[in-house]
C-alpha cells in the first residue's frame, strides 16, 4: 500500500491559489487508482464540486486556514476534524481500498475512543471486528482490527497530518 | 457558669491539641513507612507534529543521555500500575510493569495508534527507561531496560514495589 506524501497544503491543490487566513478548506483523502496510492488535497470550498478526482474518496473533512503566527489548531479542532474524517469513511461505498480504509477506521476510532467521541460496545476485541457507537448521534459503527506497522503508521501519520490526535 | 464554661473550653482545647498531635505523629509515621516512594508512570514521546497543541515537555535518560520529548500526560498514572518484577532477558535484566484494565487498554490504543514512538518510564517525574512501541500491546503487560545499574536494581524493585503498595491503599481516590 502506497500512501502519497501531502502534509498540510499552503494553497489550493485544485487552483493553486495560496489559503489565506479564515479561508475554509476542504480536505480529501482518495484513492489513485492510476498510480495506484492514497492521495490528498485541500481545496477551497467553492472548488470540491467542480474537482475531477483521479479516483474514488475514501474520506473527507474541513479546517480552517490559521494565521501563521497564530497558535496550532485546538485540540477540540482537531478532534472535531478526525470526527468527520472518521464518520465520512463510512459515507461513501468504495470498492478496491478496503485495505486502505480499514487502516484509516482502525486507527481513527482507537484515537476518537481515547477523546471519549466514540464508545467502544461490548468485549475488547483484538482481532477481527469491534463495534463502537457514536457518543453524539448514536450511530453504531463497526471497525476492522487491522494490523499497522510502524511504517504504515508514518506514512498515514504525513497524509492525516493535521487530524492525529 | 463563666467558670465551667471556661474548663469545657480549655477542655475542648486540650482534646484538640492531643488529636492534632496524634494526627502529626500519624503522618509523620506514614511518611517514615516508605523511606524512597516511587512513583512510577509510563509517559509517550510526542509525535514530530504539533498540531493537538497539548504541550510537550523533554526529559533526559541518565545513562545514555538519549533526550526524548514527551507528552505531557502519562498514558498510564501512578495509580493504574499495580505491579512491578524484574525479569531476566536475554539482553539482561528488565521490568515487567503490570497495569490495570483501564490502562491496559490506553496501552493497546497507544501502541496502535503511536506504532514507532518511544515509551518512556519515569519515576518521580525522573526517566530511567524507555522502549520503542514495536507491536500491539495485548496484555497489559509492558516489559522496559532501566538505565539502573543492575546491583542497586533489586532494591529499587522493591522501594517501587512498596510504593506502588502504599498508592494502591493510602493515596488512591
Amino acid at each position: 500500500m502506497e500512501w502519497h506524501f501531502k502534509g498540510i497544503a499552503r494553497k489550493s491543490s485544485l487552483s493553486r491559489t495560496p489559503f489565506v487566513s479564515g479561508d475554509r478548506v476542504a480536505c480529501i483523502i482518495f484513492k489513485d487508482y492510476k498510480v495506484g496510492e492514497i492521495g490528498r488535497m485541500d481545496l477551497l470550498m467553492h472548488e470540491v464540486d467542480t474537482i475531477d478526482l483521479p479516483g474514488e474518496i475514501l474520506g473527507r473533512w474541513m479546517r480552517v486556514v490559521k494565521d501563521p503566527d497564530e497558535e496550532g489548531t485546538s485540540v477540540r479542532e482537531t478532534v472535531a476534524s478526525a470526527e468527520e474524517c472518521f464518520l465520512s469513511l463510512y459515507a461513501h461505498a468504495q470498492s478496491g481500498a478496503e485495505d486502505e480504509l480499514a487502516a484509516m477506521k482502525h486507527l481513527l476510532a482507537l484515537m476518537l475512543e481515547r477523546k471519549r467521541v466514540l464508545r467502544a460496545v461490548g468485549k475488547r476485541h483484538k482481532a477481527g471486528t469491534q463495534s463502537y457507537i457514536h457518543v453524539k448521534t448514536k450511530q453504531m459503527v463497526d471497525v476492522p482490527i487491522v494490523e499497522i506497522s510502524a511504517d504504515l503508521m508514518l506514512r498515514i501519520q504525513d497524509t492525516l497530518g493535521d487530524i492525529i490526535v | 457558669m463563666n467558670r465551667a464554661y471556661f474548663h469545657l473550653t480549655n477542655a475542648s482545647l486540650f482534646i484538640a491539641l492531643l488529636l492534632f498531635t496524634g494526627c502529626l505523629n500519624s503522618i509523620e509515621g506514614y511518611k517514615n513507612d516508605i523511606e524512597n516512594m516511587q512513583v512510577p508512570r509510563l509517559m509517550i514521546e510526542s509525535r514530530g507534529m504539533s498540531y493537538g497543541g497539548s504541550g510537550v515537555s523533554s526529559v533526559t535518560l541518565p545513562i545514555s543521555g538519549s533526550s526524548i520529548k514527551l507528552e505531557r500526560e502519562p498514558i498510564v498514572a501512578e495509580y493504574d500500575i499495580i505491579n512491578v518484577e524484574m525479569v531476566k532477558v536475554d539482553l539482561g535484566l528488565a521490568l515487567m510493569i503490570q497495569v490495570t484494565d483501564k490502562a491496559s487498554r490506553e496501552l493497546y490504543r497507544r501502541s496502535v495508534t503511536h506504532a514507532g514512538s518511544r515509551v518512556v518510564f519515569t519515576c518521580n517525574d525522573q526517566a530511567i527507561g524507555a522502549r520503542r512501541l514495536t507491536g500491539v500491546i495485548e496484555d497489559g503487560l509492558w516489559y522496559t531496560f532501566v538505565e539502573i545499574p543492575d546491583d542497586e536494581l533489586g532494591q529499587f524493585v522493591l522501594d517501587l514495589k512498596a510504593s506502588i503498595a502504599e498508592l494502591q491503599t493510602h493515596y488512591k481516590y
